[in-house]
């Protein structure tokens, strides 16, 4: 019998055929479980045995013949085809490089308990520019570099202005924390009046600032230090420069070891182009003025902070090329292709 | 300054301790150091104001350097016929004024080395009398001027502020329709003939056939100046210096130092006696400062004599001392840039050396914050989302805050935008009241693109009475497939964020840059969420849009409460649902959305409907529930709205169990 099913089995021609022959054979009511339902009239146990033994070797032989005969389908039906033709196209978008620098930088100070928060970019000159110690006198303020809106002005904190950076949410954290130590990180739209490859109008920053007791420069070292290790990688050094900030005193400025050649001045083709001996500057930092503290109601004699404002596509341009920063905010698709 | 430290050695040391070194050039066997000072460090903006801090940042650092000040000269006047100079400053706009004139004044090329120097530094070398000035203040910091004497005829100088209607031709050529706010000279005769601290006029520039000179400094409000040299567009180097208000002292020694050189250079005498009004009063300033303030700074022990001998290297003499306090005096030319203990501390440390500190984390401190806790979840959403959306094919874009008057106008709201008072371009002039200007702008712009899909998430700006712009969180979508494409990726976004039972829609949107025929209200549990719905067809046209996009702005801050990555999992019914078709003829009065609300609001047993089928204005719904018995209620359903809603049926075939 078994020979014939087999047989039965070798002239298939197609998987619909197989399928047929296998629920008549081997299915819950085929040949062979009605074989094994017979086995129980049998009385004598030798004889029992030695049948369900023989059916079972039967059954086996029918399933190895059942599963090459398969194969053997499968090879005559199955059409050749390149596997290393492109796959089918899926359209997918993309996220803008701001947003994934963003990201990075959010994720890169959480590790050092560094919170994220989000100050308003219309903001009164108080905030911009007054409790940042910056006089009425001092030229950032003025109309050639700063941007005046026509929002009503308040008494209190005076005119609207776009902020140009983000220490305008400096004292804004301070008032909100009220004297608990703190550990910002504030990523904004800034505004300033410049606009060529290397400036628009708008761009973004973000502004680390720490409060507490006994904050000191060695912790604004460890934590840009940090920073630049993380985003830039674990051979890039950093260094202070002294610099003038009016809300900073001591203020610096931050300079990373040249990322394109390593501090070395030299590239492939010749003298590197990109830094300035060696160094790319990162930014601006220092120890918070403590005329800044006074207006965020902290006792400068008990509590001491740092802070630094550095740009987001500053250092998206520092990490990868981008020949013009104006494309990243001129609504073309170009910057994804 | 003599020193053994050579350039480059000298040009990193600078930049780590004192004013940044951005480039050292070899100039012929010379070298040129660009060197970028600091708007607070004026006095340092000059060969002797480098010089000095070279000194002391490089004996810091082991080499041996030494500062080599200028002879202090005291000029007098001693020839026996003097030539007339006044000088009037009645309204007091100079804090001090030197003017003297000198005679017999040889009119040449300068010497190769005022030459060489002048040029090293960027500035053409003119003739003797003009190189003298510019070499002055190159090498002490304080700019000044030279008139031609005879020129000026009155020998007598006027500090005024220019009236309305008054020009001045600059020694460049520039005419300069003059205003009220600047200060200028004038001869005496109403005839104005300088921008003092500026620049001269033509009127009274010396030439090549000069014979006497007015060599003049003054010292206008550095307000005024900056204010006067942005206005006309002369960005002298004059200006940038007199903008950072260099000291009175300097101003003396430029002075001296000026005589000198017309005399050595050009031959010049003396022919009158010097004037010096001096407005500014001497006073010795006195800063105090505890040791432990270093300490606290720099987290480093620093011991009395290291922070007296940097600090009187630097020119700060200690005045007293007590126990842990010491009181430094403050010299002249940094008077008005130190006036905080911290100020001290900056000078210790960047000469102690930024880099010879050490380098710790701040301690780490737990904050209990709901505030954060809910900013820190819609930022993670946020990112969620995004990544959703450029996964179904959306570009990311970061467009202006502002848009032009003419974008601002196709897309108007009720409330007035925020204007700018002072705008670049007339592109960013409106704050958006809605994203969807920009994403369309960019529909344009990338026109050639097909199936485009845009989407934004950014700050529309509110304005709200007596305080700051209400500054929203918005997400907007674009894409030119069509609209029910883009509302099934927001009905997907829905899903994801487990809103689907909380949301829903009402036809038509307040907004007139939707297209009434096609547009929707989105709420969410009942709130206000956003719209949906296709451009306005006439915006599209005005754009130069040929196809009209579907376009769709929600509430992101509410979008983000509302979201959840996870919900509790609820066992599922053993049973399977009854699964049962209806068709009805959409009437342009009942929606969908009232339809299926009734519905489940009517029949408990209905667990979901879904859209299965559209075929013009019929309609297909499949209905889920879970009935008693399994028995179908979609006769029941069929009767009901045909009684309440007058909707027409029209086929009604048995649904498959699943």
């Amino acid at each position: 019998m078994a020979n014939q099913i087999i047989r039965e089995i070798q002239q298939a021609k197609s998987l619909d055929d197989l399928e047929v022959l296998k629920t008549k054979f081997l299915g819950k009511k085929g040949y062979f479980n009605q074989q094994l339902q017979k086995l129980k009239s049998v009385s004598d146990p030798i004889q029992k045995k030695n049948l369900g033994l023989n059916i079972n070797n039967q059954k086996q032989e029918v399933i190895r013949a059942l599963n090459s005969q398969i194969q053997a389908v499968l090879r005559q039906k199955e059409p050749v085809t390149d596997p290393t033709l492109p796959g089918t196209k899926i359209s997918i978008g993309a996220i803008h490089p701001i947003t994934r620098t963003i990201n990075e930088i959010t994720e890169i100070f959480a590790k050092i308990g560094f919170y994220r928060v989000s100050y308003p970019e219309i903001e009164y000159e108080y905030f911009s520019f007054d409790s940042l110690n910056m006089p009425p006198s001092h030229p950032a303020r003025d109309e050639f570099e700063s941007f005046t809106v026509d929002g009503e002005a308040s008494s209190t904190f005076g005119k609207m202005v776009l902020s140009p950076h983000t220490s305008s949410g400096q004292v804004r954290e301070m008032w909100r924390m009220k004297g608990k130590p703190v550990r910002m990180i504030n990523i904004a739209r800034c505004f300033r009046r410049n606009w060529d490859v290397t400036h628009t109008p708008m761009f973004h920053q973000f502004e680390g600032l720490c409060i507490d007791r006994n904050i000191n420069i060695t912790h604004l070292k460890g934590a840009i230090n940090h920073f630049a290790k993380e985003y830039f990688g674990y051979d890039v050094q950093i260094r202070l420069r002294p610099y003038h900030f009016q809300f900073t005193e001591p203020s610096f400025e931050i300079d990373t070891t040249c990322t394109i050649c390593q501090g070395t001045q030299k590239t492939k083709s010749g003298k590197c182009r990109v830094c300035k001996s060696g160094w790319l500057e990162l930014g601006g930092a220092g120890m918070v003025h403590p005329n800044v503290l006074k207006a965020g109601k902290i006792n400068s004699q008990k509590y001491t902070g740092w802070a630094f404002g550095f740009g987001v596509e500053r250092v998206y341009m520092m990490k990868h090329q981008l020949f013009d920063l104006r494309k990243l905010f001129s609504g073309q698709l170009d910057i994804y292709q | 300054m003599k020193t053994d430290a050579k350039p480059d050695e000298m040009a990193s040391l600078l930049s780590l301790s004192g004013p940044s070194v951005e480039k050292l050039e070899p100039f012929g066997k010379d070298y040129a150091y660009d060197i970028e000072v600091t708007t607070n460090r004026i006095d340092s903006a000059s060969v002797i104001g480098i010089a000095r801090e070279a000194a002391v940042i490089l004996k810091q650092h082991g080499y041996q350097a030494k500062f080599l000040p200028l002879k202090k000269i005291k000029h007098v006047f001693k020839a026996k016929t003097k030539l007339r100079l006044t000088v009037e400053d009645n309204s007091k706009l100079s804090r001090r004024i030197l003017a003297v004139v000198m005679d017999q004044v040889r009119v040449d090329r300068s010497p190769q080395y005022v030459r060489d120097r002048l040029e090293q530094a960027g500035i053409r070398s003119q003739s003797n009398l003009i190189d003298v000035t510019n070499y002055v203040m190159l090498e002490v910091g304080h700019p000044c001027h030279v008139f031609d004497y005879d020129k000026i005829k009155t020998g007598k100088l006027v500090l005024r502020q220019a009236q309305d209607k008054e020009n001045l031709v600059t020694l460049d050529g520039l005419n300069h329709a003059l205003y009220k706010d600047d200060v200028v000279i004038d001869d005496g005769t109403g005839r104005v003939i300088d921008l003092p601290g500026i620049m001269g006029g033509q009127n009274s520039m010396v030439a090549d056939d000069t014979k006497r000179i007015i060599f003049f400094i003054e010292m206008i409000n550095p307000f005024i100046i900056r204010k006067t040299s942005m206005k006309h567009g002369i960005r002298t180097l004059a200006a940038s210096y007199n903008e950072n208000e260099p000291d009175v002292q300097t101003a003396e020694l430029a002075f001296n130092r000026g005589i000198s050189l017309f005399v050595q250079l050009a031959k010049a005498k003396i022919a009158s006696p010097i004037i010096d009004i001096n407005r500014t009063v001497a006073k010795s300033k006195l800063i105090s400062i505890d040791l432990s303030d270093f300490a606290t700074y720099m987290n480093l022990d620093i011991s009395v004599a290291k922070v007296t001998s940097i600090l009187k290297a630097l020119g700060f003499n200690l005045k007293a001392k007590s126990k842990q306090t010491l009181t430094f005096s403050i010299p002249a030319y940094r008077e008005k840039d130190i006036n905080l203990k911290q100020d001290l501390i900056e000078e210790v440390a960047r000469i102690y050396g930024y880099n010879n500190l050490g380098t710790n984390l701040p301690p780490f401190v737990f904050h209990s914050d709901p505030y954060l806790r809910n900013l820190t979840e819609r930022f993670n959403k946020e990112k969620v989302i995004k990544e959703f959306l450029a996964s179904l094919g959306f570009f990311e874009l970061y467009n202006y805050s502002m848009i032009s008057e003419s974008l601002n106008q196709l897309f108007a709201t009720k409330t007035k935008p925020i204007r700018m008072l002072n705008p670049m371009s007339q592109d960013l002039v409106c704050f958006r009241q809605t994203l969807l200007a920009s994403l369309a702008r960019a529909a344009v712009i990338n026109s050639q693109q097909p199936r485009l899909k845009l989407f934004e998430l950014a700050h529309v700006y509110l304005p709200r009475p007596k305080q700051l712009p209400l500054e929203r969180p918005t997400l907007s979508l674009l894409s030119s497939n069509d609209y029910f494409e883009l509302k099934g990726v927001l009905d997907s976004l829905f899903q994801m964020g487990h809103l689907t039972k909380l949301i829903s829609y009402q036809s038509g949107t307040k907004q007139a840059y939707f297209d009434p025929k096609l547009s929707a209200t989105i709420y969410l549990d009942n709130l206000y969420l956003g719209e949906i719905g296709v451009l306005n067809k006439s915006i599209a046209f005005k754009l130069g849009l040929k196809s009209v996009p579907a376009i769709a702005e929600l509430d992101f801050g509410l979008l983000a409460k509302y979201f959840q990555f996870l919900t509790s999992i609820k066992a599922q019914s053993n049973q399977a649902p009854i699964v049962e078709d209806l068709t009805y003829q959409f009437d342009n009065k009942n929606h969908w959305q009232q339809i299926t609300t009734l519905i489940k609001r009517k029949f408990k047993a209905v667990e979901k409907i879904e859209l299965l089928d559209r075929y013009q204005q019929f309609y297909t719904m499949r209905i889920y529930s879970y009935t008693k018995d399994n028995k179908s209620i979609l006769s029941l359903i069929n009767q009901f709205l045909t009684k309440q809603l007058s909707l027409k049926i029209k086929t009604v075939k048995d649904g498959k169990n699943k």
